[in-house]
């Protein structure tokens, strides 16, 4: 049998495929192939024609092309700017004999006037206006008068600005009498009415309730962010019996009346008994500073039970979700499917009518989600999204039954102890989160009771951050008292506040977590910087360390610990034999201080990082440090940074680099010179274990630079070379830029 | 509501067994069942217009969108999204085009608009975006234009191409 091809198919399947096709792609292609289609598409009557009100002028031309006769569907376009005018004028001759919809967008309202008065056709049933006008009075009138004169099936009218009166109403345009009427009575046909972003209210309702008794037609209603009562509602919309299709898309600052499905179900069922297809998106935006009036949870929960009745899903199947929206902070109810602008997937606590659980999800909205199918998130990353009381809540609500997510990361949020509250209470159920994340988040003493009480039931919390909460002394104790008996907790950190000083844990909290450390056989790694932990802390601590055998990572960073505490963190680590990692950069520690920790590194065979960045270090105790790691062959990554070590101190280290097998990264500054930079140059061609070398900050210049840079010709071993000077005319100069230029590995 | 069944007889004779309510996706079938008064259970339906391959398939579609809703029938309001196929319908249509063709006749034939308009809508985005040139080649057309002519639309067309 011979096969079919696309041009012998019947025209009028040719037309429908055209129907799916866009006008652009009709006229310049399909209509180019072949005599054949040529003749099917000038047959071809339902052409939509899009066109710039700017270019009405060339609709002669376009008259060349395809008979104006033929065009069923014209939008008509604005795309210059309202200021610049441009000379308008539409030809007396056009016709659009067969014309049947009509949209006008952004037209000027001179223009739009002028089309609404002279354009010429009576077979019109659509009409879609979208107004850019302030002015709505003025540009009413003619258009009720279009809709009465074309009488009309369908009207859609949509404004940039609220349309704050008249949309229904009409005034007559001659005469004094002004008699207003009502434009809907006057509509006999019209079946489908949209309006967008109008006040419904007594401007166009009369107090007494209308009639449309010869208004059968009437069938479908869509109303999109128009603001109404439910007075007003019922006042516009009861008489309309007809009615089978009603649409609304809401945006509201309070709970009313829209988000109540008894409200709908009454009404609905006594006054609209015709609507099949009820379709609604409702949102609620909680206003932030209206946070203390805080909405009562077990209400939200109740909104969506209230779709849940046999009416809506056995009577009418319409099905209703409710979802919180973290990011917006916004309470949404929608029947599925919807169109909406709002078809956002972003992170979501969602309740469907199929059960009671909250779930967390991030698919399309629209997408009927199959739970135990869905694409299971393991990760809840909702970091800075400006989740409060409210949006914990919810999360709450849905880690008490979820079972996938393993990592919850709420950093920088406004969760406040209450909000912690329902997070901890949720923890003491959920059973799968591993790592929990509450970093800033105005937690404070009091939050963390909330917390200590979950932790004691919760046997899976490996990871905990809470770092700058504002938590002191107090707070650290409740903590060090759980984590006593607690064999979970891996990672803590308690971080202090980067900006506030008050509310740190101090010595006093240091010596509360250094008692828990003598007994805790868990806990790895505890984060402390930022919280004015001085020498009594640091003693505290380093008695610990001489008993504990589990933490392998204690950062101190930032702290006020002076040599004496130094000192007896350094006598603890010639004991200890379990941690890997001490930071103590941006301290206080002195030259004595110092001596200690190059004492202690002569004998630990254990500590793998060390971090004394920002300290009293010079030339002297820089040799110091340089004999101790000659003799030691542990640590892998030491910062010196920010000191006060020369090109003594550094012709030291470079010495030291020649001898040591274990050193990778060395991070030095920041009075290195160029006598400095050449003793570090001849360690790197005869050093083969280092792979980052940062020399910060230094007073080094072209020769100095150009050693090091000769230096890693010889040296292959090397991965990063950091550059970064103090002399302004060096940074980023071209001779900076031609030297990085010659080796991948400077930075 | 199951069980109930008639017979189907494609124009190469064999014949299917159809649920009834499947066969009446098809208004010409519902029709021919409701106005002309036959008989579910003895009577063959013949449908002279569709081969065997081809009936296999549109029984294939029907029976898997027999839940479907029906079809709006706004026609005004015909939205024209054309990404609206489902995963399921693409890949029922991943054939060649002498039947996807076939399948159209046979759609336009036995009135299953939503068969109709899927397949329709298929060869639509087959068109989209492609020249006059592309779409020869798409669909095996020659190009019989005259020189002159071709000249000619070029020009009704300059337009619309100015943007």
């Amino acid at each position: 049998m011979e096969q079919i091809s696309l041009i012998n198919l019947p025209t009028e399947i040719i037309h429908h495929i055209l129907d799916y096709c866009d006008t652009k792609t009709i006229l310049l292609n399909i209509r180019c192939v072949c005599k054949t289609l040529n003749d099917i598409v000038n047959n071809y009557d339902r052409i939509p024609l899009i066109i710039d009100i700017n270019s009405m002028n060339n609709l002669e031309d376009i008259s060349h092309t395809i008979q104006l006769e033929q065009v069923t569907s014209l939008t008509i376009t604005n795309n210059i700017r309202p200021e610049e005018k441009l000379p308008f004028s539409l030809l007396d001759s056009l016709k659009f004999t067969r014309l049947r919809s009509l949209t006008i967008e952004r037209a000027r309202d001179e223009q739009l006037k002028y089309l609404l008065r002279s354009l010429n056709t009576n077979s019109l049933i659509s009409l879609s206006i979208e107004l850019n006008t302030h002015k709505f009075n003025q540009i009413w009138p003619t258009i009720s008068d279009a809709l009465i004169r074309w009488n009309l099936r369908a009207f859609s009218v949509n404004n940039t600005y609220l349309m704050k009166d008249r949309i229904l109403w009409s005034s007559s345009m001659h005469g004094s009498d002004r008699k207003k009427y009502l434009v809907l009575q006057k509509l006999q046909n019209l079946q489908t009415l949209v309006m967008q972003k109008c006040i419904i209210d007594e401007k166009i309702i009369p107090k007494r309730s209308c009639k449309f008794e010869s208004n059968l037609m009437f069938k479908c209603i869509i109303l999109i962010n128009c603001i109404f009562t439910c007075q007003h509602f019922e006042r516009l919309f009861f008489p309309i019996s007809s009615l089978r299709h009603l649409k609304l898309i809401c945006e509201s600052d309070e709970l009313n009346f829209i988000f109540h499905g008894s409200y709908w179900e009454r009404i609905i069922s006594t006054n609209l008994p015709h609507i099949d297809r009820f379709e609604f998106f409702f949102s609620y935006h909680q206003n932030l500073f209206k946070r203390d009036k805080n909405i009562d949870f077990d209400q939200l929960q109740s909104l969506i039970d209230e779709f849940r009745t046999p009416f809506w899903l056995d009577e009418k199947h319409w099905f209703a979700t409710y979802i919180y929206n973290f990011q917006a902070n916004m309470i949404c109810l929608y029947t599925t499917p919807i169109i909406t602008k709002n078809d956002q997937t972003s992170l979501r606590c969602e309740v469907s009518w199929t059960d009671e659980t909250f779930h967390l999800t991030k698919g399309s909205l629209n997408r009927l989600t199959d739970y135990d199918t869905n694409e299971t998130l393991t990760t809840l990353n909702l970091s800075n999204s400006s989740i409060v009381a409210m949006g914990a809540q919810h999360i709450a609500a849905a880690l008490k039954t979820d079972k996938t997510i393993t990592s919850l990361n709420l950093n920088f949020n406004d969760l406040g102890k209450c909000g912690l509250e329902y997070i901890a209470n949720a923890m003491r159920i959920n059973e799968t989160i591993i790592t929990l994340n509450l970093r800033h988040n105005f937690i404070q003493d009091e939050g963390i009771q909330h917390l200590i009480r979950a932790l004691k039931t919760n046997k899976k919390i490996k990871h905990l951050d809470l770092e700058w909460n504002k938590i002191s002394h107090v707070g650290s104790q409740y903590l060090a008292d759980m984590l006593t008996n607690n064999t979970t907790l891996i990672t803590l950190n308690l971080g202090g506040d980067e900006h506030l000083i008050e509310n740190r844990i101090g010595d006093v909290g240091a010596q509360h977590l250094a008692d828990m450390l003598t007994n805790n056989t868990t806990l790895t790694t505890l984060y402390l910087m930022r919280n004015q932990i001085g020498d009594h802390g640091a003693e505290c601590l380093a008695d610990a360390l001489k008993i504990n055998s589990t933490l392998t990572t204690l950062d101190l960073f930032w702290s006020d610990i002076g040599s004496l505490g130094a000192q007896q963190l350094a006598a603890a680590l010639e004991k200890n034999s379990t941690l890997l990692t001490l930071d103590l950069g941006y301290s206080r520690i002195e030259p004595i201080g110092i001596q200690h920790l190059g004492a202690m590194l002569k004998k630990n065979k254990t500590l793998t990082n060390l971090n004394l960045e920002c300290n009293k270090i010079e030339d002297n105790e820089a040799k110091y440090l340089a004999a101790s790691l000659i003799e030691n062959s542990t640590l892998i990554s030491l910062n010196l940074g920010y000191n006060q070590i020369g090109d003594v101190g550094a012709e030291h280290l470079a010495n030291m680099l020649t001898k040591n097998k274990t050193l990778t990264a060395l991070h030095l500054g920041r009075q290195i010179g160029d006598v400095g930079a050449q003793h570090l140059a001849v360690a790197l061609r005869n050093n083969s274990r280092l792979t980052t070398l940062i020399v910060e900050s230094n007073t080094f210049g072209i020769i100095g630079t150009q050693d090091l840079v000769d230096a890693l010709r010889h040296n292959s071993t090397l991965e990063e070379l950091y550059m970064f000077y103090r002399n302004e005319n060096l940074r980023d100069s071209t001779i900076q830029k031609q030297m990085i230029a010659q080796d991948h590995r400077i930075k | 509501m199951a069980g109930n069944k008639i017979k189907l007889q494609s124009n190469d004779g064999d014949t299917f067994d159809v649920d009834v309510e499947i066969a009446k996706q098809s208004a010409t079938i519902k029709t021919m069942l409701e106005d002309l008064g036959m008989s579910e259970e003895d009577d063959v339906i013949p449908l002279p217009n569709v081969n065997s391959a081809i009936l296999k398939k549109v029984i294939q579609w029907a029976t898997h969108h027999k839940d479907d809703p029906p079809p709006p029938e706004d026609d005004e309001n015909r939205e024209k999204n054309l990404s609206d196929i489902s995963s399921w319908d693409q890949d029922f249509l991943k054939v060649d085009q002498g039947t996807l063709f076939e399948l159209i006749l046979a759609a336009n034939y036995l009135d299953i608009k939503g068969l109709l308009d899927v397949t329709c809508k298929t060869v639509a985005n087959m068109i989209k975006g492609r020249t006059p040139e592309e779409i020869r080649r798409q669909f095996n057309i020659k190009n019989d234009f005259t020189p002159q002519e071709e000249e000619q639309i070029k020009k009704e067309n300059e337009w619309c191409e100015e943007k």
